[in-house]
Protein backbone atom coordinates (compact mmCIF):
# COMPACT_ATOMS: atom_id res chain seq x y z
CA UNK A 1 0.00 0.00 0.00
CA UNK A 2 0.87 2.98 -0.88
CA UNK A 3 2.39 5.51 1.94
CA UNK A 4 0.77 8.83 2.28
CA UNK A 5 2.58 11.84 1.79
CA UNK A 6 2.06 13.34 5.45
CA UNK A 7 2.75 9.85 7.11
CA UNK A 8 6.72 10.61 6.68
CA UNK A 9 6.92 12.92 9.73
CA UNK A 10 3.85 11.13 11.48
CA UNK A 11 6.59 8.41 11.80
CA UNK A 12 9.44 10.72 12.56
CA UNK A 13 10.55 9.69 16.38
CA UNK A 14 8.55 11.32 19.25
CA UNK A 15 11.25 14.37 20.13
CA UNK A 16 11.50 14.93 16.58
CA UNK A 17 7.67 15.49 16.09
CA UNK A 18 7.89 18.07 18.74
CA UNK A 19 10.62 19.89 17.60
CA UNK A 20 9.03 20.19 14.41
CA UNK A 21 5.75 21.70 16.06
CA UNK A 22 7.65 23.94 18.00
CA UNK A 23 8.97 25.20 14.85
CA UNK A 24 5.40 25.61 13.21
CA UNK A 25 4.32 27.68 17.03
CA UNK A 26 7.28 29.67 16.43
CA UNK A 27 6.18 33.08 16.30
CA UNK A 28 8.01 35.51 13.24
CA UNK A 29 10.83 37.67 14.21
CA UNK A 30 13.23 39.92 12.44
CA UNK A 31 15.54 36.72 11.77
CA UNK A 32 13.38 34.32 10.66
CA UNK A 33 9.48 33.45 9.45
CA UNK A 34 8.19 31.65 11.73
CA UNK A 35 5.20 29.64 11.59
CA UNK A 36 4.75 26.73 9.08
CA UNK A 37 7.35 28.82 6.71
CA UNK A 38 9.79 28.43 9.35
CA UNK A 39 9.41 24.82 10.50
CA UNK A 40 9.72 23.91 6.97
CA UNK A 41 13.12 26.02 6.21
CA UNK A 42 14.46 23.85 9.38
CA UNK A 43 13.35 20.91 7.93
CA UNK A 44 15.03 21.51 4.31
CA UNK A 45 18.06 22.83 6.44
CA UNK A 46 17.95 19.05 7.91
CA UNK A 47 17.10 17.93 4.28
CA UNK A 48 13.54 16.63 4.50
CA UNK A 49 11.39 18.82 1.86
CA UNK A 50 7.92 19.07 2.98
CA UNK A 51 5.14 20.60 1.21
CA UNK A 52 3.11 23.10 2.87
CA UNK A 53 0.25 21.39 2.74
CA UNK A 54 1.72 18.55 4.20
CA UNK A 55 3.48 20.35 7.21
CA UNK A 56 0.06 22.05 7.81
CA UNK A 57 -1.62 18.50 8.66
CA UNK A 58 1.07 17.21 10.44
CA UNK A 59 0.72 20.41 12.68
CA UNK A 60 -2.95 19.89 13.22
CA UNK A 61 -2.36 16.13 13.40
CA UNK A 62 0.26 16.98 15.87
CA UNK A 63 -1.86 19.21 18.11
CA UNK A 64 -4.82 17.37 18.89
CA UNK A 65 -2.61 13.89 19.25
CA UNK A 66 -1.42 16.33 22.25
CA UNK A 67 -4.44 17.55 23.42
CA UNK A 68 -6.23 14.15 23.41
CA UNK A 69 -3.48 12.54 24.96
CA UNK A 70 -3.59 15.59 27.78
CA UNK A 71 -7.55 14.67 28.02
CA UNK A 72 -7.29 10.78 28.09
CA UNK A 73 -4.27 11.33 31.39
CA UNK A 74 -7.18 13.51 32.82
CA UNK A 75 -9.77 11.08 32.31
CA UNK A 76 -7.65 8.46 33.47
CA UNK A 77 -6.83 10.09 36.81
CA UNK A 78 -10.20 10.70 37.14
CA UNK A 79 -11.08 7.41 36.96
CA UNK A 80 -8.55 6.46 39.48
CA UNK A 81 -9.39 8.58 42.28
CA UNK A 82 -13.47 7.92 41.70
CA UNK A 83 -12.37 4.21 41.73
CA UNK A 84 -10.25 4.85 44.81
CA UNK A 85 -12.62 6.94 47.25
CA UNK A 86 -15.96 5.63 46.05
CA UNK A 87 -15.10 1.62 45.80
CA UNK A 88 -18.73 0.90 46.07
CA UNK A 89 -19.14 2.92 42.30
CA UNK A 90 -20.12 0.68 39.91
CA UNK A 91 -17.08 0.54 36.93
CA UNK A 92 -19.72 1.65 34.74
CA UNK A 93 -19.97 4.95 36.38
CA UNK A 94 -16.78 5.20 36.88
CA UNK A 95 -16.25 4.49 32.69
CA UNK A 96 -18.93 7.12 32.31
CA UNK A 97 -17.31 10.27 34.88
CA UNK A 98 -13.59 9.50 33.18
CA UNK A 99 -15.70 9.70 29.37
CA UNK A 100 -17.16 12.71 30.81
CA UNK A 101 -13.87 14.22 32.09
CA UNK A 102 -12.12 13.33 28.76
CA UNK A 103 -15.04 15.35 26.55
CA UNK A 104 -15.04 18.46 29.09
CA UNK A 105 -11.05 17.97 28.67
CA UNK A 106 -11.14 17.65 24.86
CA UNK A 107 -13.27 20.41 23.84
CA UNK A 108 -12.46 22.63 26.68
CA UNK A 109 -8.67 22.68 26.65
CA UNK A 110 -6.26 24.79 24.17
CA UNK A 111 -3.05 24.22 22.38
CA UNK A 112 -0.30 25.25 25.15
CA UNK A 113 2.55 26.20 22.58
CA UNK A 114 0.17 27.88 20.66
CA UNK A 115 -1.30 29.97 23.41
CA UNK A 116 2.35 30.56 24.97
CA UNK A 117 3.01 31.64 21.67
CA UNK A 118 0.30 34.35 21.28
CA UNK A 119 0.58 34.87 25.34
CA UNK A 120 4.40 35.76 24.66
CA UNK A 121 3.47 37.98 21.51
CA UNK A 122 0.77 39.61 23.61
CA UNK A 123 3.26 40.34 26.33
CA UNK A 124 5.46 41.78 24.16
CA UNK A 125 3.33 44.16 22.38
CA UNK A 126 1.72 45.25 25.78
CA UNK A 127 5.29 45.35 27.25
CA UNK A 128 6.69 47.44 24.39
CA UNK A 129 3.33 49.69 24.44
CA UNK A 130 3.22 50.28 28.23
CA UNK A 131 7.36 51.44 27.50
CA UNK A 132 6.60 53.84 24.82
CA UNK A 133 3.39 54.64 26.66
CA UNK A 134 5.50 55.49 30.07
CA UNK A 135 7.98 57.28 28.12
CA UNK A 136 5.73 59.52 26.45
CA UNK A 137 3.99 60.32 29.38
CA UNK A 138 7.31 60.52 31.37
CA UNK A 139 8.35 63.57 28.67
CA UNK A 140 4.68 64.94 28.78
CA UNK A 141 4.85 65.28 32.10
CA UNK A 142 8.56 67.25 32.29
CA UNK A 143 7.10 69.36 29.51
CA UNK A 144 3.70 70.39 31.63
CA UNK A 145 6.43 70.92 34.71
CA UNK A 146 8.45 73.32 32.56
CA UNK A 147 6.16 75.08 31.39
CA UNK A 148 3.67 75.59 35.17
CA UNK A 149 7.36 76.73 36.83
CA UNK A 150 7.75 79.58 33.90
CA UNK A 151 3.96 80.15 34.17
CA UNK A 152 4.77 80.99 37.98
CA UNK A 153 7.64 82.68 37.47
CA UNK A 154 6.42 84.95 35.12
CA UNK A 155 2.98 85.67 37.02
CA UNK A 156 4.81 86.22 40.40
CA UNK A 157 7.23 88.83 38.57
CA UNK A 158 4.15 90.78 37.15
CA UNK A 159 2.25 90.95 40.19
CA UNK A 160 5.31 91.82 42.45
CA UNK A 161 5.61 94.53 39.34
CA UNK A 162 2.07 95.86 39.43
CA UNK A 163 1.95 95.73 43.69
CA UNK A 164 4.98 98.26 43.96
CA UNK A 165 3.14 99.78 41.17
CA UNK A 166 0.01 100.13 43.24
CA UNK A 167 1.48 100.44 46.69
CA UNK A 168 0.00 97.36 47.81
CA UNK A 169 1.58 96.16 51.22
CA UNK A 170 3.85 93.21 51.69
CA UNK A 171 1.11 90.96 53.13
CA UNK A 172 -1.68 91.53 50.31
CA UNK A 173 1.13 91.38 48.02
CA UNK A 174 1.89 87.73 49.20
CA UNK A 175 -1.92 87.43 49.35
CA UNK A 176 -2.42 87.94 45.72
CA UNK A 177 0.84 85.67 44.75
CA UNK A 178 -0.58 82.76 46.46
CA UNK A 179 -3.92 83.18 44.65
CA UNK A 180 -2.37 83.30 41.47
CA UNK A 181 -0.23 80.55 42.30
CA UNK A 182 -3.29 78.29 43.88
CA UNK A 183 -5.06 79.01 40.10
CA UNK A 184 -2.16 78.09 38.18
CA UNK A 185 -1.76 75.00 40.06
CA UNK A 186 -5.52 74.23 39.90
CA UNK A 187 -4.98 74.40 35.78
CA UNK A 188 -2.04 72.45 35.86
CA UNK B 1 -18.50 16.32 -2.11
CA UNK B 2 -16.00 14.85 -3.93
CA UNK B 3 -15.16 11.18 -3.21
CA UNK B 4 -11.31 12.52 -2.13
CA UNK B 5 -12.38 14.83 0.04
CA UNK B 6 -14.96 12.19 1.46
CA UNK B 7 -11.86 9.66 1.98
CA UNK B 8 -9.93 12.04 4.36
CA UNK B 9 -13.29 12.76 6.03
CA UNK B 10 -13.25 9.00 6.36
CA UNK B 11 -9.60 8.71 7.35
CA UNK B 12 -9.58 12.10 9.45
CA UNK B 13 -12.61 10.84 11.54
CA UNK B 14 -10.84 7.62 12.49
CA UNK B 15 -7.21 9.14 12.63
CA UNK B 16 -9.17 11.40 15.38
CA UNK B 17 -10.76 8.48 16.93
CA UNK B 18 -7.22 6.82 17.44
CA UNK B 19 -5.73 10.22 18.99
CA UNK B 20 -8.88 9.76 21.92
CA UNK B 21 -7.00 6.64 23.21
CA UNK B 22 -9.74 3.98 23.62
CA UNK B 23 -12.21 7.12 25.06
CA UNK B 24 -15.70 8.14 22.90
CA UNK B 25 -15.69 11.11 21.05
CA UNK B 26 -18.51 13.23 20.61
CA UNK B 27 -19.21 15.42 16.88
CA UNK B 28 -17.60 18.93 18.36
CA UNK B 29 -14.61 16.64 19.35
CA UNK B 30 -14.67 14.73 16.20
CA UNK B 31 -14.58 18.67 14.38
CA UNK B 32 -11.26 19.16 16.46
CA UNK B 33 -9.58 16.69 13.63
CA UNK B 34 -11.08 18.21 11.13
CA UNK B 35 -9.65 20.93 8.70
CA UNK B 36 -11.81 23.95 8.82
CA UNK B 37 -13.76 23.24 5.51
CA UNK B 38 -14.35 20.28 6.51
CA UNK B 39 -15.46 21.65 10.45
CA UNK B 40 -18.28 23.26 8.71
CA UNK B 41 -20.20 20.22 7.92
CA UNK B 42 -23.45 19.35 8.81
CA UNK B 43 -23.41 16.48 11.76
CA UNK B 44 -25.82 14.31 9.35
CA UNK B 45 -22.94 14.30 6.91
CA UNK B 46 -20.35 13.84 9.51
CA UNK B 47 -22.59 11.00 10.93
CA UNK B 48 -22.97 9.99 7.56
CA UNK B 49 -19.88 8.67 6.91
CA UNK B 50 -19.14 7.57 10.14
CA UNK B 51 -21.68 5.16 9.50
CA UNK B 52 -19.94 3.61 6.67
CA UNK B 53 -16.95 3.39 8.82
CA UNK B 54 -19.19 1.46 11.55
CA UNK B 55 -20.75 -0.50 8.12
CA UNK B 56 -16.70 -1.43 7.76
CA UNK B 57 -16.10 -2.33 11.41
CA UNK B 58 -13.92 0.70 11.96
CA UNK B 59 -15.61 2.30 14.37
CA UNK B 60 -18.59 1.29 17.11
CA UNK B 61 -21.23 3.41 18.68
CA UNK B 62 -20.92 4.33 22.48
CA UNK B 63 -23.21 2.86 24.71
CA UNK B 64 -24.02 5.70 27.04
CA UNK B 65 -26.63 5.39 30.10
CA UNK B 66 -26.67 9.21 30.04
CA UNK B 67 -27.96 11.47 27.42
CA UNK B 68 -27.71 8.43 24.90
CA UNK B 69 -28.76 11.51 22.13
CA UNK B 70 -25.33 13.12 22.19
CA UNK B 71 -23.99 10.28 20.01
CA UNK B 72 -20.12 9.41 20.59
CA UNK B 73 -17.80 6.93 19.03
CA UNK B 74 -15.01 4.67 19.09
CA UNK B 75 -12.23 3.69 17.32
CA UNK B 76 -12.36 -0.65 17.11
CA UNK B 77 -9.36 -2.55 16.66
CA UNK B 78 -10.10 -3.11 12.89
CA UNK B 79 -9.99 0.50 12.73
CA UNK B 80 -6.22 0.52 14.58
CA UNK B 81 -5.05 -2.32 12.13
CA UNK B 82 -6.41 -0.35 8.84
CA UNK B 83 -4.69 3.12 10.17
CA UNK B 84 -1.46 1.32 11.02
CA UNK B 85 -1.46 -0.18 7.36
CA UNK B 86 -1.73 2.96 6.03
CA UNK B 87 0.70 4.05 8.15
CA UNK B 88 -1.02 6.69 9.92
CA UNK B 89 -1.00 5.16 13.64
Amino acid sequence: MKPRSDSKLKILPDDRQEQIFAWACTPKTEEHPGGLAYAREQLAADGLKVSMSTLSEFVSWYGLQQRFARAASRADQAMELARSRNPHMSPEAVRDLAQTVFTLEALDAKDPETFVSLEHLKLAQDSARTKAEFEREKIEISKRKLSLQEARTRAASAVQEAGKRLEVTPEVLKEILSAVDRRLMGEA
Amino acid sequence: MTPQTRENLRILLLTTLAAARGYAVGIDGLRLGLPAQLRRLDADEITAELAYLIDKGFVAVEAKAISPENREWKITAAGRDFLAMEGLA
